[in-house]
């Protein structure tokens, strides 16, 4: 059964339906929201708020784009008003030394970005964060700057010279 | 970021290592966030990554397998009864959760009987403000303590309670359930009564309802240890009537005042001070004939003991 | 203190109005099913009204649980130990599944509310309704809402089950899920249910006790009711005005119940056969009843 049709049924009330999205959706929301804070009590909390989220507001779907991705703006704006209560540390995109790229990744990254790819490795991480937050994650400036912990002109800032950065490499 | 319909990663899946490397965080920026983009569209990935979670034995991974015990945390949150703006309103002054939902449930505190009431009070506060004289004042002195009375009849009239069957044979003491109740409605019905009162008249006689609805409230709680609670509201409801009439009709042989005035002599401090004792004494007897009452469903209260 | 009578009543007696609805019953029952037999009207819904502290009778001792009802004391400590399914349960608009099992928890006196949660969800899993509890009862089947209301009556595992006509408007998969959900029960338990259907009582009681026009006209085993009939159903290719109940059963053959004729071909009774005989005895039933063996006495 698709994804669609599930979240039908939990609009109306069918808690099984609830739990089968759960197990499919609930490992990557994690494994996702973990790169983008770093305590994983709060993951975990945001996580279980997120599927409460999905239960309340399955009526409202209004079947334009993926459910996954409908899931993920549930989570992320879960994760921010989680943030706002108790402060952790805001985590950057992590770096891992010497992390290898894969020739698949490369074929991946090549045929979604172009060289976009490799520019967007080149950035700085808070460069690199608040592209992700705005671009990848779709957040509004004043979203991305509670997730990463900064003032929004502070965002914007960054977000204009990864722009500048971005076209200077693209050129 | 999402991939065209012509584009040729149509059909590509990320390949197992990609999504390791992904979860134990040892995939570059750039990778991850292809690899998110792509996870948003492809169920079969997503199921790739399921799979490679549970499997993990530590690390980051073990965070995103299917945790039975986070799934048992949010059925918790999903059964929590959804508590109206009734019961957060009694739990923000300490009421007990418990407590709460039992008041909550009372029929007459729903929102289309507090509706009705309220369009009434805003008709006689409407009266009020367009006609001159003393009439609305008088009509809402006499009218408010029936007010209360139409509440407790409405929530323990036949059949208001479809769970009474179920109640009577629960431990809870089935007095204190319609006293928690009749007070719920008493705290409801007296607000309204009070907000809507200044607009009738700005003076004392703003006030000089209260005891005599207290009063009034407490005879047919009283007489509710006998009869059926609409009986018992009725019937203090007639007694109430019968006495304005009475003492309105005394004042007007005795003296040479309106009859207007003469109704108002009910409200007057002898009345005021009427009002009391016959609330302590209806107090009182409900005290005293309380414990060990039994709510029948048919809403009479029998003796048994 | 658990005493093995759970339902001990001498004497009872109940009328309203002209009606007499009981009339000098004694019963004592003890753990274990018991099903209560018998038309509508004959006292069946007074009777477990009586012990589920429900109603007071007129006349009569009893004593529940070992306790006295007609204390405020007594009550209250049988109450705590007694679940009740009356006929006709209501519910709250609006409430969903778990609200309505919850809110009659609080009634059974459980403050704690993370315990009651887990009370509540446990007696819904018995039922069979987890996967429900989140839904509107409005928007619940009959079926679904019956064993609601079951769910609720066995919300503290109570030592004493009160349950009035619990397989009503049930088709026979709910009844036989019902009959799945008694047969978990605890093995100490009291359980005394009323009900129309002798398939019920034959699947379900130890114990049936046949009450009609307020009194008790039988009271044992189920083997032993089918006993009342012994020898006194046979089968007849045509109608025998002798016999005291009769009908067309499924072999398309006359079955009757009576004083059989020399001769008659003698078949096994069944325990509705002996409710039949017994009913059929107090009362003028007519000669043929106007369904088959499902005749449902309204």
């Amino acid at each position: 059964m698709g994804d669609v049709e599930l979240l039908a049924l939990v609009a109306g009330g069918d808690r099984a339906a609830l739990r089968s999205l759960y197990e499919r959706h609930a490992p990557w929301l994690v494994a996702r929201l973990g790169r983008r804070c770093a305590d994983r009590q709060v993951v975990a909390e945001v996580a279980q708020d997120t599927f409460v989220a999905v239960w309340r507001a399955a009526p409202r779907y209004d079947g334009r784009g993926e459910v996954a991705a409908w899931i993920w703006g549930i989570g992320i704006r879960q994760l921010i008003g989680q943030l706002r209560k108790h402060h952790p540390e805001p985590v950057l995109v992590v770096e891992v030394e010497g992390a290898e790229v894969s020739a698949e990744e490369r074929v991946l990254a090549g045929v979604e970005h172009g060289a976009l790819a490799g520019a967007l490795n080149g950035l700085s991480p808070e460069l690199r964060a608040v592209v992700q937050a705005t671009v990848l994650d779709g957040l509004t400036t004043r979203e991305a700057s509670r997730l990463l912990g900064i003032p929004q002109g502070t965002v914007k800032t960054r977000m204009a010279r990864a722009r500048v950065e971005l076209r200077g490499a693209l050129a | 970021m999402s991939t065209p319909r012509s584009d040729p990663t149509r059909g590509w899946h990320a390949p197992p290592e990609l999504i390791e490397r992904y979860l134990t965080q040892a995939v570059d920026p750039a990778g991850a966030a292809s690899l998110e983009a792509h996870l948003l569209e492809c169920g079969r990935c997503r199921q790739t990554l399921a799979d490679a979670a549970a499997m993990a034995p530590s690390g980051a991974a073990t965070a995103a397998a299917f945790d039975p015990r986070t799934w048992a945390g949010i059925i918790d949150v999903l059964d929590q009864p959804r508590r109206g703006y009734v019961e957060r309103a009694m739990a923000a002054l300490g009421v007990p959760g418990h407590v709460a939902r039992l008041v909550a449930a009372t029929p007459a505190l729903r929102w289309s009987w507090l509706a009705a009431i309220a369009a009434v009070l805003g008709f006689v506060v409407l009266v009020a403000e367009t006609t001159s004289g003393a009439g609305p004042e008088v009509t809402f002195l006499v009218l408010a303590p029936l007010v209360p009375l139409a509440g407790i009849a409405v929530a323990y009239g036949p059949g208001a309670d479809p769970l009474s069957e179920i109640a009577a044979a629960a431990p809870f003491p089935a007095f204190r359930l319609f006293c928690l109740r009749a007070a719920a409605v008493l705290v409801t019905s007296l607000t309204l009564l009070a907000l809507a009162a200044p607009f009738v008249d700005a003076g004392i006689l703003a006030a000089a309802w209260v005891l005599p609805a207290l009063a009034v409230v407490s005879v047919a709680m009283a007489l509710a240890t006998w009869l059926p609670a609409p009986s018992a509201a009725a019937a203090a409801g007639l007694t109430w009537l019968v006495t304005v009439a009475t003492v309105t009709g005394a004042t007007l042989r005795m003296t040479s005042a309106t009859r207007l005035d003469a109704v108002l002599g009910t409200f007057a401090p002898p009345g005021q001070l009427v009002a009391v004792t016959v609330l302590l004494v209806a107090l009182f007897v409900l005290v005293r004939r309380a414990p060990g009452l039994e709510l029948a469903p048919s809403t009479n209260f029998s003796e048994v003991s | 203190m658990m005493t093995s009578i759970a339902v001990s009543v001498v004497g009872l007696r109940k009328r309203y109005g002209r009606t007499v609805a009981l009339d000098g019953v004694d019963l004592d029952l003890g753990p274990g099913v018991t099903g209560l037999l018998g038309p509508n009207g004959a006292g069946k819904t007074t009777f477990l009204r009586t012990v589920a502290t429900v109603l007071a009778p007129d006349d009569g001792t009893i004593r529940l649980l070992g306790e006295d009802p007609s204390t405020a004391a007594g009550r209250h400590a049988i109450r705590t130990r007694l679940g009740y399914c009356p006929q006709e349960p209501g519910f709250y608009p609006g409430f969903t599944t778990f609200d309505f099992v919850d809110y009659v928890a609080i009634l059974k006196e459980m403050t704690d509310r993370r315990a009651r949660h887990d009370e509540v969800r446990r007696v819904l899993g018995l039922v069979g309704l987890d996967e429900v509890s989140g839904k509107k009862i409005r928007s619940l089947s009959g079926g679904m809402r019956r064993r609601v209301a079951v769910a609720q009556s066995l919300l503290g595992s109570p030592d004493l089950l009160v349950l009035d006509e619990p397989t009503a408007g049930l088709d026979p998969e709910q009844r036989l899920r019902f009959r799945e959900i008694l047969s978990r029960r605890d093995p100490g338990q009291a359980v005394v249910l009323s009900t129309h259907q002798t398939e019920d009582v034959a699947a379900l009681c130890q114990r049936v006790v046949v009450l009609h026009g307020a009194k008790v006209h039988f009271d044992g085993t189920t083997a032993e009711l089918a006993g009342v009939a012994h020898d006194r159903v046979w089968r007849a290719g045509g109608p025998d005005p002798t016999a005291r109940v009769s009908w067309i059963d499924a072999t398309g053959q006359y079955r009757h119940v009576g004083d059989p004729p020399a001769g008659a071909d003698l078949v096994e009774p069944t325990i509705e056969d002996g409710y039949l005989l017994l009913v059929g005895a107090a009362a003028h039933a007519p000669a043929v009843p106007e369904t088959g063996p499902e005749a449902e006495v309204a």
